[in-house]
């Protein structure tokens, strides 16, 4: 399968789990406020990747797009609601080509309509019990209450590194944060959700947590370099605003292990700033010193490499699955992280 | 923000007349091991991580459920532990002894001739003997499939230490069928133990594709302590 047409795929599955969490918002008031700001964020156009994975991996081991939208729904839902979260607690000003939820109405109403996209997540995972039974329902339930879970903790770890300004992260502290924050709830329970739905619970999930971590590790740290050195209009974020936001990317980690006393002062001095504060000169720099001592060639490399390792697990897993479109977009999603250029 | 200048590692020229890059500068084995050395740090954080997140789910357990009086019974406490060995089973070393005996009996008796085999239909004396400590999976296992069990130790005294080093034998099945020991990993391999403090160990079970059906059994035991000795139990089914 080409690259087109696995992002063909992937938005099309994309689009029916947008249809799918329309009809779980409640037409009701308070609208302005609350329920017409719930559709904003999925609206704006998100890749739809964790649905994707999940709705694929079920097919794959023979089930049915009806049997996972909605739990494809409910990833969607909190998947937004942590962005939304996650765009007050970062301070950041766009998303998805947008002014964040924060900035276009204000924080608390923002971390408000991210609570109400929680509650709301639960609906679709309750609906589950008719259409799956209750077995496989209660395992969905356990799955992403251990993703919501893993990803706050991670969003701690992150979070408190910053708030200590800690500059003495290693490789394996960032994996251990990505891991959390990210893999679980990107790659690893979608896979795992799917695999569950499409096998009736047949098939022991335990042996996806490599694939959906190296998978959703290479993919963190892909969006990480995209935040460096993409087209703005493409990534939809601020360039460089990780850097501003003193975000511990695998990049900034590298550089403050490799860079020279005086610069190490420098990037220290600049991390103790105040985000709203810092100057993007200062940022400029810093992106500067990444250049010079390999840090994002470094993080490429890496990616690659976990990508790479992310295909052997694929192989290896889906082996013994019968050939299928949806097995093909699966693997066509990692060769596209595989061969992805910047 | 700029654009990065070119990635450093790009170093090969294209050749005019349409040959082949040169790629004789790429040390593969350096490259090979870079990747390696990624990917298995990567895989440790992993496996940390989940063995962090069984213990913390047994803990939560722990303190929602009447230890004390599953394990002043022996035979509860085994009885639990054989209905809860899904993922994670609760094993503490303050079991071991109760229970070491009746493994004694047990390996004896697989050791020992058929026909000398203990009357096992169940009487008095034996049924006064621990039971012995059978690790397996919630269900069996098809060939080329893997199962994690866990396994938790705790010391109970509060100034004690020790270390714990599980040894491993091979699986060993119906006619004499045998699954070589590499089948089964243990994580870590040795583990300081303090009083009052709960270690995990994780052990994990790879089947071979082709392994034939039955049941197989291996033996797991302490290699400072003897007496610490448990059956690996795996049921293959095809």
């Amino acid at each position: 399968m080409d690259e087109i047409q696995m992002k063909q795929m992937l938005a099309g599955y994309g689009a029916e789990t947008l249809r799918g969490i329309g009809s779980f918002i409640p037409n009701k008031e308070p609208g302005k406020y609350l329920y017409d700001l719930i559709a904003d964020y999925p609206n704006r156009g998100g890749k739809g990747f964790r649905p994707g994975l999940c709705i694929a991996t079920c097919k794959a081991f023979g089930g049915t797009l009806k049997e996972a939208k909605f739990t494809a729904v409910s990833l969607e839902l909190l998947h937004n609601s942590f962005l939304i979260h996650d765009d007050v607690e970062d301070d950041s000003f766009y998303r998805r080509n947008k002014p964040t939820m924060h900035q276009a109405n204000n924080k608390a109403i923002a971390i408000n309509v991210g609570d109400a996209m929680n509650a709301l997540s639960m609906l679709p995972l309750n609906r589950n019990r008719e259409l799956l039974g209750d077995k496989i329902a209660q395992q969905l339930f356990l799955e992403v209450q251990h993703m919501v879970l893993e990803c706050a903790e991670g969003q701690a770890l992150e979070l408190g590194w910053r708030k200590d300004n800690n500059c003495s992260l290693v490789k394996t502290d960032y994996m251990r944060m990505i891991l959390k924050k990210t893999c679980w709830y990107t790659c690893i329970h979608p896979i795992r959700m799917g695999a569950i739905i499409g096998s009736k619970g047949r098939t022991d999930p335990e042996k996806f947590n490599r694939l959906g971590y190296f998978m959703g590790a290479s993919f963190q740290i892909q969006d990480d370099i995209l935040n460096l050195v993409a087209d703005e209009e493409k990534y939809g974020k601020e360039i460089g605003g990780d850097i501003l936001e003193g975000k511990r990317t695998l990049m900034l980690i590298h550089l403050l292990s490799h860079c020279q006393p005086r610069e190490l002062k420098f990037i220290k001095d600049y991390l103790t700033v105040p985000i709203l504060d810092r100057k993007e000169a200062d940022a400029r720099e810093i992106f500067s010193l990444m250049g010079k001592y390999g840090s994002v060639a470094y993080a490429k490399e890496t990616s690659k490499y976990l990508a790479g390792a992310a295909l052997k697990e694929f192989y290896t897993h889906f082996s013994q699955v019968p050939d299928s479109v949806d097995k093909a977009f699966l693997e066509s999603i990692i060769l596209y992280m595989i061969n992805r250029n910047y | 923000m700029p654009q990065q200048k070119n990635d450093q590692r790009k170093k090969g020229k294209s050749r005019r007349g349409g040959r082949p890059e040169d790629t004789s500068w790429i040390d593969t084995d350096k490259v090979v091991n870079r990747a390696q050395r990624i990917v298995s740090s990567a895989v440790n954080v992993l496996e940390e991580e989940i063995a962090a997140g069984i213990l913390a789910a047994k803990r939560i357990e722990k303190k929602l459920i009447d230890v004390e009086e599953i394990r002043s019974n022996p035979d509860d406490l085994i009885n639990r532990i054989r209905r809860d060995s899904h993922e994670a089973l609760d094993l503490y070393i303050d079991a071991f002894a109760s229970v070491s005996g009746k493994l004694n009996t047990i390996i004896e008796a697989l050791k020992s001739d058929p026909a000398e085999k203990p009357n096992t239909t169940g009487n008095r004396s034996q049924k006064q003997k621990p039971d012995a400590v059978v690790l397996e999976p919630d269900g069996p296992l098809k060939p080329g499939e893997s199962c994690t069990l866990s396994l938790i130790v705790y010391e109970d005294n509060v100034g004690a230490s020790g270390k714990v080093s599980l040894r491993k034998s091979d699986l060993v099945g119906p006619n004499n069928q045998v699954v070589s020991q590499r089948a089964i990993t243990i994580m870590p391999k040795t583990l300081m133990l303090k009083g009052q403090v709960e270690k995990e160990i994780s052990i994990n079970v790879k089947l071979p594709r082709r392994v034939l059906p039955g049941i197989y059994n291996a033996l797991l035991t302490d290699i400072d302590n003897p007496l610490i000795r448990m059956i690996l139990a795996i049921q293959v089914t095809q």
